[in-house]
C-alpha cells in the first residue's frame, strides 16, 4: 500500500483533492501489474470449453468469473490483470530505450551544433514525416511475433520526440556560464555533456516520458489487436479486445473490460503527463 | 612588436579576433599586445564592448562559434593559439584558471560545491577522502566559515560572496600559474567586493600566482593592479605600470577614465562624463577609434590609425599626440 501513498503525495493535492485521482488510479494499476499475477493464476493457452462466454459473476469450474469468460472459457479478470503487467513491461521498456537514444542524439546535436546537428536534425525530419505506427506495423509484420520485436518496432520511431526536446534544451544550456566554467577547468567534452548539460534535461524528459508511456501502451495494444504484436501465449489487452470482437453483440464483457482498462490507464497517464509538462515548461530557465 | 621581456609569463602578440554577424564581419579585437608577468596583477580595463572579456576568453580559447583568430598567445614559450585542443585542455584549469563574473551563473546548480571544486583533484586520480580533504582545505583557504558544513551545499544555498569564494576555490584547485578574473566583484555588493578583492590580492601574494583582472571599475584597478592595459573599441589604447598610467595618462581616453572616477572627497558624483558613446568594434571610426570623443583630435587622428608605441620603458600608448596629453 505504501506505493499509493507515495504516488498521492504531491502538494497540489492538498488544495485540489481531484488532482490526486490519476495518481491513485495509476497506483492501483501498478499494484495490479506487480502483485496481481501472484494472486490470480492464469494460463493463456489453457482453454475450458464448458466455461466459454459466461457473463460476469458466473460460477466456473475453478471459481467465480467476476468479469465473465471469453470465447474459449478463459477468465476475463485474469486477462485484465495479466495484461496490465504486459502493458507496463513493454511500455516502460520502450520509454527507456527511446528516452536513452533520444537524449543521446538530441544532446549531441544541440551541444555540438554544426555537422552532428545537421545529420541528426535531418534524421528527425525524416522520422517525423513517417507515421510511427505504420513503421511499427511494417517492422512487426516483417519479423516473428514476440515481446522483443514489439519493443524494437515501437522504439524505432519513438525516440524522435525525446531527441527534439533534448536538442532544444541542450542548445540553450550550452550557452550557460557553468558550461564555459567547466571547459575552462579542462573538463573533457563527454564529461561536460553528461554532467553539465544532460542533468538539465531531466524534468522535461520525465514529463515527455509519461506521455510517451501512454502512447507506447496504446501502440502495443494496437499491434496485438492487429495480430502483429505479441504471440498468443503472452496476455495482452490488445489481443483480448481482438478476441472479443466476434462476440461483441452477445458477450460484450470480453471486449469492454480490457478496453476500459486500457482507456482509463492511458487517460490517467496522459493527465499526469500534461501536468508535469506544464510544471516543467514553466519552471525551465 | 617583439618586446618580450624574459620574465613574461603570458605574452599576447597582435591578437586578432574576427566575428561574423550576419553578412558583416567585425574585427572585434585588433592587434592586441600586452604581457602578464609572473607574480603580478595585470588589469584589463575598458568600457562595455571594448573587448576586455573577449580578450580574456581568447586566452583560454573560449570564443563564440565561428570566431577566427590571428596573432600569438605565448604561454611560457608556447603559442596557445596554434596548440592542439588536447594541449589547450591541459592548460585550462591547471595552468590558467578562470574566475567568472556571476558566480550564480557559473556554478552548476545540480551539483554540490564540493563536487565542483573537486573536479580537478578528482581527475588527478586522488582518492575520495583525499579529494574531500583537499576541497575542505581550499574552502578554508578562501575564507568560507565552517567548510565541513558548506562542502555539501548546493550553490543556491550560499550567499553571493560565498559563491564567489567557491569560484575562487575552484580556480585555485588546479594550482594555476595564472588566474584570469573576469569582473570578479561586479555581481557583489560593495562591502563583499572589498573582502573578495582583499582575498584575491592576498592569495596572489602568498601563492605567487599571476593575475589578469578584467574590470570596468577603475577604483578596483587602482587598488589591486600592478600593470594596466586600457582597451578601447577592441584595441589597446595605453598600457604600463598602473600607478604611472593613472597618475600621468598618455592617452586622452585613459585621462577621461581617470578623471571620471567619482571620488568621495570631491562633491560631484559624476565628474566630467565622457562625451559620446563608446565605439562599436563592428563599425569602428576610421583612424583612431577614439577620435569622435577626443578633445585633442587633429586631422591626422581621423585618417591614420595610431600604432601602439613605446614612449619610455614600459609605457605604451596608441595616440599620435601621446607626448601632449597632460593629466
Amino acid at each position: 500500500m505504501s506505493e499509493t501513498a507515495v504516488l498521492t503525495a504531491p502538494t497540489a493535492t492538498r488544495r485540489r483533492p481531484l488532482a490526486a485521482v490519476p495518481y491513485v488510479i495509476i497506483g492501483i494499476y501498478l499494484l495490479a501489474a506487480l502483485f496481481g499475477p501472484l494472486v490470480i493464476d492464469f494460463d493463456p493457452v489453457a482453454t475450458s470449453v464448458t466455461d466459454r462466454l459466461l457473463p460476469p459473476g458466473s460460477a466456473t469450474g475453478s471459481g467465480t468469473a467476476l468479469l465473465g469468460t471469453d470465447g474459449v472459457g478463459r477468465d476475463v479478470l485474469a486477462q485484465v490483470v495479466h495484461g496490465a503487467r504486459t502493458s507496463f513491461v513493454i511500455g516502460i521498456a520502450v520509454v527507456l530505450i527511446t528516452a536513452t537514444v533520444g537524449i543521446a542524439l538530441g544532446a549531441v546535436a544541440g551541444y555540438f551544433g554544426r555537422f552532428p546537428d545537421l545529420v541528426i536534425s535531418r534524421l528527425i525530419d525524416i522520422m517525423m514525416a513517417f507515421p510511427g505506427i505504420l513503421l511499427a506495423i511494417i517492422i512487426a509484420g516483417l519479423l516473428d511475433r514476440g515481446p522483443l520485436v514489439v519493443i524494437i518496432a515501437l522504439s524505432i520511431g519513438g525516440w524522435v520526440g525525446f531527441a527534439r526536446l533534448s536538442r532544444g534544451i541542450a542548445m540553450s544550456v550550452r550557452e550557460r556560464d557553468w558550461v564555459d566554467a567547466a571547459r575552462t577547468m579542462g573538463v573533457s567534452t563527454p564529461a561536460t555533456l553528461t554532467r553539465h548539460v544532460v542533468p538539465f534535461l531531466a524534468g522535461s524528459v520525465i514529463a515527455l516520458a509519461t506521455i510517451e508511456l501512454a502512447s507506447a501502451v496504446l501502440a502495443e495494444a494496437a499491434l496485438s489487436f492487429l495480430n502483429l504484436g505479441l504471440p498468443p501465449d503472452v496476455v495482452s489487452w490488445g489481443q483480448s479486445i481482438a478476441g472479443g470482437r466476434e462476440y461483441l453483440a452477445t458477450a460484450w464483457w470480453i471486449t469492454v473490460f480490457p478496453g476500459a482498462a486500457l482507456t482509463i490507464l492511458v487517460i490517467c497517464v496522459g493527465l499526469i503527463g500534461d501536468r508535469l509538462t506544464r510544471r516543467f515548461t514553466r519552471k525551465r530557465d | 612588436m617583439t618586446d618580450r621581456p624574459p620574465t613574461a609569463l603570458l605574452d599576447v602578440e597582435d591578437l586578432e579576433v574576427v566575428l561574423a554577424a550576419g553578412a558583416t564581419t567585425g574585427t572585434v579585437l585588433d592587434r592586441i599586445s600586452f604581457s602578464v608577468d609572473a607574480g603580478r596583477t595585470t588589469g584589463l580595463i575598458g568600457e562595455s564592448g571594448s573587448g576586455k572579456t573577449m580578450t580574456a576568453m581568447a586566452l583560454v580559447q573560449l570564443l563564440p562559434a565561428g570566431a577566427r583568430t590571428a596573432g600569438h598567445v605565448w604561454w611560457r614559450e608556447e603559442d596557445l593559439l596554434g596548440a592542439r585542443a588536447r594541449r589547450v585542455r591541459q592548460v585550462r584549469g591547471r595552468e590558467i584558471a578562470v574566475i567568472f563574473q556571476d558566480p550564480l551563473q557559473a556554478l552548476n546548480p545540480t551539483q554540490t560545491v564540493g563536487r565542483q571544486i573537486g573536479e580537478i583533484p578528482r581527475r588527478d586520480g586522488l582518492s575520495r577522502d583525499a579529494v574531500r580533504a583537499k576541497v575542505l582545505e581550499l574552502l578554508d583557504r578562501v575564507g568560507i566559515p565552517d567548510p565541513e558544513q558548506r562542502i555539501d551545499a548546493y550553490p543556491h544555498e550560499l550567499s553571493g560572496g560565498q559563491r564567489q569564494r567557491v569560484m575562487i576555490a575552484m580556480a585555485l584547485a588546479g594550482e594555476p600559474r595564472l588566474i584570469i578574473a573576469d569582473e570578479p566583484t561586479t555581481a557583489l555588493d560593495v562591502t563583499t567586493q572589498a573582502r573578495v578583492l582583499a582575498l584575491i590580492a592576498g592569495l596572489r601574494e602568498r601563492e605567487g600566482t599571476a593575475l589578469l583582472l578584467v574590470s570596468h571599475d577603475l577604483r578596483v584597478m587602482a587598488n589591486v593592479a600592478d600593470d594596466l592595459v586600457v582597451m578601447y573599441a577592441g584595441r589597446v589604447a595605453e598600457r604600463g605600470p598602473a600607478r604611472a598610467v593613472l597618475d600621468s595618462p598618455r592617452h586622452p581616453y585613459t585621462r577621461a577614465l581617470a578623471n571620471n572616477v567619482p571620488s568621495v572627497r570631491t562633491r560631484s558624483a559624476i565628474a566630467r562624463p565622457l562625451p559620446g558613446a563608446p565605439a562599436n568594434p563592428f563599425d569602428r571610426p576610421a583612424g583612431c577609434a577614439f577620435h569622435p570623443r577626443c578633445p585633442l583630435v587633429t586631422d591626422r587622428c581621423r585618417t591614420e590609425t595610431p600604432r601602439l608605441r613605446e614612449l619610455e620603458p614600459g609605457r605604451f600608448s596608441a595616440c599620435h599626440l601621446a607626448e601632449e596629453v597632460t593629466p
